[in-house]
């Protein structure tokens, strides 16, 4: 009968069925062979109500998309151009600093290339980048900002870590605060690698100009606020995660409704019901997960998984480097969430076994789920850009091969060198 | 059937509109006078999970739900038509299960009275997990009759 039931899961994965069926079967089906009452599956969901912290997520989805629709990113643009586009290979930083910063904001990388994207790529070539260079920034710089707060999937990882208890607590601020160096690093070697690329010169350089700063300011006057009242709250500790989201949510409603005027009041509630559909869809994989989480632990999974390992993984180099390849396929097949949901509960407890600490987990996970967006052959920001830009897949491939390898580098050294994330962690 | 999906619409807009009302009252009264609603957390908490799972329904209307699409690429529109119709009828299935399973917890709950917070009974806020369940499960054998377009992602 229970291999009935697994041979049916197996099948529903293979189908395609949604991801919160696929996990709820699968549930349903350990807890059956344990003979225990499938309520069980239920009373773990209702678990959603005991986690004070996931109050943020639908917040912060809804204000996302409320920037989204507003012209945040057009605003957001021209302020980083007028900071910053006087400098070397200027107009490549603006792309790379705009793309992260929306992307943290909004929490999806998809919404980023099309947003920034379709403004950056023509401007990147009128100032004599190449288009392939250009169509590749564009591109791998989508997923740039899933280590800078108040990024959803890091929220989330958060979340799973800390249900776990797996002895070594921590503070989601920790995990804002071990996101600033690995960023920084990302941000100087893709600085690096667009100076050196055009060493020759070739690239018009927009000089500076306080007439455009002050305008470019002025125009983002009500936004500006925005990050230094949330980020100084929730890092001197005035605010928790949660009371920050409402916040959040209560200034750019009317910020983006009342006075800039972009997104009419009519509009609003369809975007709480299109935000709210994907924090529904997320939600209910985390709240079906959690009971299959119980399950996997009632039964010593990961414990086993981790003895299994020390057979034949002794060091925890070995270990991280195949973490980076196992969450590299991943995260080019798998959503994000999903990722999130399905392998921190397995490979949480394994990694501590190993002595890493969960912050270091968290910011190596998500660092390696950016680059995974854009791995070739079927990262999923690879078809966003395909289909926005109308560029052929094979385009795409070799456009983003040199950020990807660049990236690749970030991301072991991030693994690597625990340091860079946990030095402003205690 | 249209008459739910405006339940559902109007009901998720009400309910982050009171979750953000609620949440931002408890800033700042704690802030600002040192008090708060006492039930206040705990409502927008239970409102997490109605907006979860209204979140959800609104997804199954047309399978919006996330999944890892693994095989389809390769495959005919012929053939992935008919793998979506048995996806569709296994997860109404699960989803099946869950509702009668989800519908003994909240009646247990019931029988023994059991309160979330103020007044408010238990089995009230976890009401909303088999009747959301039900309606997917209908939403999904639907979709076995009369496969959606699945959005190119």
């Amino acid at each position: 009968m229970t291999l009935l039931f697994i041979l049916l899961v197996v099948v529903m994965v293979l189908a395609g069925a949604p991801l919160f069926a696929v996990i709820m079967a699968a549930a349903m089906t350990g807890f059956h062979a344990a003979e225990i009452d499938l309520s069980v599956v239920a009373i773990e969901l209702y678990r959603i109500v005991d986690t004070p912290l996931l109050v943020a997520l639908p917040l912060f989805t809804f204000s996302g998309y409320v920037l989204s629709a507003a012209r945040t990113s057009q605003r957001l643009v021209d302020l980083v151009q007028a900071l910053v586009g006087g400098m070397p290979a200027g107009l490549a930083l603006v792309g790379f600093v705009a793309c992260a910063l929306f992307t943290a904001l909004t929490g999806a990388s998809g919404v980023t290339i099309v947003a920034i994207g379709a403004l950056l790529l023509p401007a990147l070539m009128s100032q004599g980048y190449g288009e392939k260079f250009s169509l590749g920034l564009v591109t791998s710089s989508g997923s740039l900002g899933l280590l800078i707060f108040p990024s959803v999937p890091l929220i989330l990882y958060g979340v799973i870590a800390q249900q776990m208890d797996v002895g070594v607590p921590f503070a989601i601020v920790d995990l804002f605060k071990a996101g600033i160096l690995p960023v920084l690093l990302m941000l100087s070697l893709l600085i690096a690698y667009t100076l050196w690329k055009y060493r020759g010169g070739g690239l018009q350089r927009q000089p500076f100009s306080m007439v455009e700063l002050k305008r470019a300011l002025w125009a983002a006057r009500y936004e500006l606020p925005l990050p230094l009242v949330v980020l100084g709250g929730v890092f001197s500790g005035l605010f928790a995660i949660s009371e920050a989201a409402a916040v959040t949510a209560v200034y750019v409603t009317i910020a983006e409704v009342l006075l800039y005027r972009d997104v009419p009041l009519k509009a609003l509630p369809q975007l709480i019901i299109d935000s709210m559909v994907m924090v529904g869809g997320i939600l209910l994989i985390l709240g079906v997960a959690l009971g299959f989480t119980n399950y996997l632990i009632d039964v010593q999974i990961p414990q086993q998984l981790f003895d299994f390992m020390q057979g034949y993984v002794e060091s925890p180099l070995m270990f991280l480097l195949l973490l980076n390849v196992l969450l590299l396929v991943l995260g080019a097949i798998l959503d994000i969430f999903a990722a999130i949901v399905i392998m921190v509960p397995l490979l949480l407890p394994v990694a501590v076994g190993y002595g890493i600490n969960p912050v270091h987990l968290g910011i190596i996970f998500l660092a390696n789920m950016q680059i995974g967006y854009f791995t070739p052959p079927i990262g999923m920001n690879l078809f966003i850009a395909s289909y926005r830009f109308r560029k052929s897949m094979v385009e795409l491939y070799s456009a983003c091969g040199p950020y990807f390898l660049v990236l690749l580098v970030a991301v072991l050294l991030i693994t690597y060198v625990p340091w860079l994330s946990m030095v402003f962690v205690q | 059937m249209r008459f739910l999906r405006a339940i559902e619409s109007g009901l998720l807009v009400v309910l982050l509109g009171g979750m953000v009302g609620v949440a931002v009252w408890q800033f700042i009264s704690r802030a600002f006078f040192d008090g708060g609603l006492h039930w206040g957390d705990a409502f927008v908490r239970v409102m997490v999970l109605w907006i979860a799972m209204l979140g959800a329904m609104v997804a199954a209307r047309s399978d919006d739900h996330i999944r890892i699409d693994l095989f389809s690429r390769w495959f005919p529109e012929r053939v992935n038509k008919v793998v979506q119709r048995l996806a569709s009828l296994l997860t109404a299935a699960v989803l099946g299960l869950f509702a009668w399973y989800s519908y003994q917890f909240v009646r247990l709950e019931y029988e023994d009275g059991i309160i979330a917070f103020a007044s408010v009974p238990a089995w009230i806020c976890e009401a909303i997990m088999p009747v959301a369940a039900a309606v997917m499960c209908l939403r999904y054998l639907l979709h076995v009759i009369q496969p959606p377009e699945r959005k190119a992602g």
